[in-house]
């Protein structure tokens, strides 16, 4: 597992073409890169279908051949350089982000080998995600802590309140 | 013929000019490179993208609107690389429109549409679209839908360049980038002067004509040629239509120029209050009555005034907006049917002193200059004129002179003689800016200049002006004090002077027939002949469609056909033998003699097409001549003010529905072709049945059977050139009034760009939704006066007075007001006083008073006071002066 807060390729990409200057006068820039940031955004919510890993090609190629200033297309080569790195195949072929960044892509769960049962997790979490209650002695049934991936929105709250580090992402 | 290049397209060798783009080339030999934001005659923009081809030693695609062509290219226009990016960018485009073909009016000949299509895509892939945008319905024009605009950017390149005007440009950026107005105002608020031109251009259904909309799509349209009756330019017009509607009116090619009338100003034509039976007088009220009621009734009474009080108390009145067909078939009526030489046209209140004038200094017309001799120029010398709003065509060429580079010059010189800083002087290298009324002084100012500086053209004047050493002798002793008199610094006529004289340089003088004198047409010929510049040196920007046309087909009391005099016995004799009676040998009235002559000399009269109630001056005394005859007709195709007098009115028809020819003010004869279905009869045919039953029949099938009676009697150009020419000598009177405490204000009455002749046909068209009747006043002047766009105001003269609306007009300088000549009552101002020799009435400046209205004071009857607008919204449009 990486360090969390290096952000993956696909952000990196997405801050890149927010940066870029375009002279915004030709198609490739005004609409070309908005639609590139519009499916990138969309795989980093989770939601990419195969066709916009198709789109996202045209894109770059296209790009790079039309546009008309060097941002354009100095934004299609960067656009190029993710679609063939190993870091956009795991976005694209195991719907994982390795960086962790792209929370569409990314679950939060409770390890229980580390897990104290102290229950601030459960205290911060504004969606109610935190399942489980807290460890009382001598009682059996008790109910350790997970993390309900429906109601999670992977704000990351309830990682730095956590002192035993038992809320990993994968 | 510049050097040519040779290259490769496609395989393919082709040679061209240097200079032109591979996308031109390609052209020549047939390969359509697709393109959108591409556009001959516009500077490129290299935006869409879509023209890229590969060309064999660059490693990126290049643009081939944008690239210049080069000896040895080698250009590949298909490969598969082309043809990817080229989908790609039809389907970036496509991503971010909505795409609503069914319903718009662009479909059948949009671009994208097309392109889309043979590119074969389905469907849009790409997720963002752009946020749509309300539909631009604010004048009654333009529809602006800025969804479905792709920023092709040709309407800003295309207004820049014609009308120098800034309305639409880029705003914000990325994918929100729009094309709009400045601050989003409506377009009558951002200088727009409804050209339509961006309309034109616009590849996609994202500016479309308002008049179009349901009805008709491009495939079910069909397309007549014929000639813009809205002024001396004849621009071509192109008639799209259904099976009785004109859908929408558009030139031939897409960067073809029309102005708001030709563009817009057809629907008249279509509107509900066009006469369709005639009306005959009962009691005191026009009343429908059968064809032959009516035509009979007129054959009876004209008659009846012959027999009883001879021929020459009838007359005839005819207005210049009518096909010379017409036009000679109504003047023959007239001459030999009813056998009086009480004969005129509008020709003798719009042009008779420059057109007789030109006629008898030079034998023949062609000392008039084409429009394309205005484009080539290399001095433009403008007179008292505003080209742009009165002939915009002639407007367009002279912005079109200054960017087209001369020999050892980007562009032409451009001298304007104006008191108001009219949008042509605003172009000028030098701007006169003589008192109202001394233009006249000025040109004389400078004819010194050319006198006494040596400056006129030795060989041709020693050669061909007979009277040449006497001219000069008499004018240099002529005392002359230009300053005094003008007010313009001596310097300055001294630069205008050398200028215009320029040797080797080609000039031409531009000015309004209608506001130029005996005196001032004098002038101007003198220029010319000192200048040698009889060939093409001058036009005269003609406020009509065919004033010279009338002129030729002789419907001027003094001339018949091919300017015969009527007293000369030799062309009367040729007239009789071919019309076969005998003509009158006495000289006719003019126009505006007829009716002051009513009920003294003249008791009938048959007036087609003309309003001289609403577009001669002295409404007041027109008004009465016109009610105390004995018998009025009038032909005409709205019940106008003239026709409301009338004891039988005919229902004519429009331009749509004419065939015939139009000679415009470079001479240039133009077929008019019938688009429609006559609503009534051919004004020929009315003319043609009365006559017959009249006892002098004229039995012809169609018009083009008279237009070859026609050809056996006029020329092009009319007669030889005169072997030699005489400079004239005239002392200018000064006739308008001089301001005083009573009328300080000077009132110039003149075209403006959204109204034409008497306002009857503009009036009922969409185009007068962008102009209210107004006075326009100089901002000092609205300031002393202590009012604001919009106040109403009592203008009076020593004729008249009636109530309007002020509007701030900047090209104004203070004390002199300006007022549209189509304005309903503005006749009611002014006076009908005679030229004595050509028998126009004198161009003179009205001594006018203005004061604020009060509540008590009851306003004026504003017949054409329809606007739909209210004044705050019009005032934008202030940019026609
Ligand atoms: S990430 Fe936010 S929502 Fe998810 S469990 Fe932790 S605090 Fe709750
Ligand atoms: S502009 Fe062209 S492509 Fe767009 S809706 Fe209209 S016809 Fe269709
Ligand atoms: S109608 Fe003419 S003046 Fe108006 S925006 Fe279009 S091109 Fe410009
Ligand atoms: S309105 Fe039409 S001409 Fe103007 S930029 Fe848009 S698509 Fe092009
Ligand atoms: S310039 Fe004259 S002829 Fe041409 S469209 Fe305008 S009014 Fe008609
Ligand atoms: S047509 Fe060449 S870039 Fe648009």
């Amino acid at each position: 597992m990486k360090p969390v807060g290096e952000v993956c390729a696909v952000v990196n990409t997405l801050e890149f073409l927010a940066k870029v200057k375009f002279c915004a006068r030709c198609w490739s820039c005004m609409v070309g890169s908005a639609q590139v940031s519009g499916l990138l955004r969309k795989l980093t919510r989770g939601e990419g279908v195969p066709e916009d890993f198709q789109l996202l090609g045209l894109l770059s190629f296209g790009m790079k051949e039309t546009a008309r200033c060097k941002g354009g297309k100095e934004a299609a080569g960067v656009l190029a350089d993710l679609l063939s790195s190993e870091e956009y195949v795991a976005h694209v072929e195991n719907r994982r982000c390795p960086q962790r960044s792209c929370s569409g892509l990314t679950t939060y769960r409770v390890v229980a080998e580390r897990c104290a049962m102290c229950g601030l997790c459960k205290q911060v979490c504004p969606e109610g995600a935190v399942l489980g209650e807290e460890y009382l002695p001598y009682l059996a049934d008790n109910v350790p802590y997970t993390i309900s991936a429906e109601k999670c929105t992977k704000c990351g709250l309830c990682l730095p309140v956590c002192a035993e580090n038992a809320i990993e992402l994968v | 013929m510049s050097e040519l290049v040779r290259l490769q397209i496609d395989g393919q060798e082709v040679a061209v000019p240097k200079g032109v783009t591979i996308i031109e080339a390609a052209a020549r030999i047939q390969i359509d490179i697709p393109h959108l934001c591409h556009l001959n005659g516009l500077v490129p923009s290299s935006a869409c993208r879509l023209c890229l081809v590969e060309l064999e030693g660059t490693k990126d695609l290049v643009v081939s609107c944008a690239r210049g062509v080069r000896e040895g290219m080698v250009v590949w226009t298909r490969t598969e690389r082309v043809l990817a990016a080229r989908r790609f960018v039809l389907e970036l485009i496509w991503s971010a429109h909505p795409g609503d073909c069914t319903t718009c009016e662009k479909s059948g000949r949009c671009e994208l549409q097309k392109y889309t299509y043979e590119v074969g895509i389905e469907r849009n892939r790409f997720p963002l679209r752009r946020d749509e945008q309300p539909i631009d319905t604010t004048n009654p024009l333009i529809e602006r839908n800025p969804s479905l605009c792709i920023l092709c950017g040709r309407c800003v390149r295309i207004c820049r360049m014609r009308n120098g005007n800034n309305v639409f440009d880029f705003v914000s950026r990325g994918i929100t980038t729009r094309v709009t107005t400045a601050f989003e105002k409506p377009l009558q608020e951002s200088g727009c002067t409804f050209c339509g031109s961006c309309v034109s251009v616009c590849p996609v259904g994202s500016l479309v004509e308002r008049q179009r909309r349901f009805r008709g799509r491009e495939w079910e349209l069909k397309t007549t040629e014929t000639v813009c009756p809205y002024c001396g330019g004849g621009c071509k017009l192109l008639l799209d239509t259904t099976k009785d509607q004109i859908v929408r009116a558009r030139t031939e090619k897409k960067d073809d120029y029309l102005c708001v009338r030709g563009k817009f100003g057809w629907d008249y034509a279509l509107s509900k209050e066009r006469l369709k039976t005639p009306l005959i007088k009962k009691e005191g009220t026009l009343e429908e009555c059968s064809w032959d009621e009516a035509l009979s009734s007129i054959a009876k009474r004209l008659a009846k005034i012959k027999e009883t009080r001879g021929p020459e108390a009838l007359g005839g009145l005819v207005s210049a907006n009518y096909p010379s067909e017409t036009l000679y078939l109504f003047g023959k009526f007239v001459r030999a049917g009813l056998g009086t030489n009480n004969l005129d046209s509008s020709v003798r209140l719009l042009s008779w002193p420059t057109l007789s004038g030109f006629i008898q200094a030079f034998g023949r017309m062609d000392v008039v200059a084409t429009l394309s001799e205005i484009e080539a120029a290399d001095t433009l010398l403008v007179l008292d004129s505003e080209v742009a709003v009165k002939n915009p065509m002639v407007g367009v060429k002279v912005r079109k002179a200054l960017k087209t580079p001369k020999k050892g010059a980007e562009g032409a010189n451009l001298i304007t003689i104006d008191s108001r800083k009219t949008t042509v002087a605003g172009l000028s290298h030098l701007h006169l800016q003589p008192r109202p009324g001394t233009a006249t002084v000025l040109l004389d100012g400078m004819i010194k200049v050319i006198l006494s500086e040596g400056l006129y053209d030795q060989e041709f004047v020693a050669a061909n002006c007979s009277n040449f050493q006497e001219f000069s002798a008499r004018f240099l002793e002529m005392e002359l004090d230009v300053e005094a008199i003008t007010g313009v610094a001596e310097e300055a006529v001294l630069a205008a002077g050398r200028l215009y004289a320029g040797q080797g340089q080609k000039a031409v003088i531009i000015f309004s027939p209608e506001t130029s004198d005996r005196h001032m047409v004098a002038r101007i010929i003198n220029l010319l002949l000192l200048t040698g510049r009889v060939n093409g040196g001058v036009f005269p920007s003609l406020l009509h469609s065919n004033l010279w046309g009338a002129a030729e087909v002789g419907v001027v009391s003094e001339f018949y056909p091919g300017y015969r005099p009527v007293e000369a016995a030799t062309a009367r004799k040729e007239l009789e033998n071919l019309w076969g009676v005998s003509l009158p040998s006495e000289p006719g009235l003019s126009a505006i003699e007829m009716i002051q002559a009513a009920a003294e000399s003249i008791f009938g009269m048959y007036i087609l097409g003309e309003n001289p109630v609403a577009s001669f001056p002295d409404k007041a005394s027109m008004v009465r001549g016109l009610a105390a005859l004995d018998f009025l007709v009038v032909q005409d195709i709205f019940l106008t003010e003239t026709a409301q007098l009338a004891d039988v009115v005919l229902p004519g028809v429009s331009f749509a529905e004419s065939s015939g020819t139009f000679t415009n003010a470079e001479g240039r004869v133009q077929e008019l072709n019938r688009v429609l279905p006559s609503q009534t009869k051919p004004d020929w045919e009315i003319i043609a049945e009365i006559s017959t039953r009249m006892g002098y029949p004229l039995s012809y099938h169609s018009e083009r059977e008279i237009a070859a009676e026609l050809k056996t009697l006029v020329s092009e150009f009319s007669g030889p050139r005169n072997s030699a020419f005489r400079l004239v000598l005239t002392e200018a009177e000064e006739i308008s009034a001089e301001p005083d405490r009573e009328y300080p204000y000077r009132l110039m009455i003149g075209a403006t760009l959204f109204g034409f002749g008497d306002g009857s046909w503009t009036r009922r068209s969409e185009i007068s939704r962008l102009e209210t009747p107004y006075i326009g006043m100089s901002p000092q002047d609205v300031q002393s006066l202590g009012v604001v766009a919009g106040t109403r105001v009592l203008v009076s003269s020593r004729r008249g007075r009636i109530t309007t609306t002020i509007k701030v007009d900047e090209s104004l300088p203070a004390g002199l007001v300006f007022m549209p000549a189509h304005h309903p009552e503005g006749n009611s101002l002014t006076s009908a006083s005679l030229d004595p020799v050509t028998k126009s009435p004198r161009f003179e400046l009205a001594a006018a008073s203005i004061d604020r209205l009060q509540e008590s004071e009851p306003e004026s009857q504003c017949a054409g006071d329809r606007s739909l607008l209210n004044l705050n919204q019009t005032s934008g449009i202030a940019k026609w002066n």
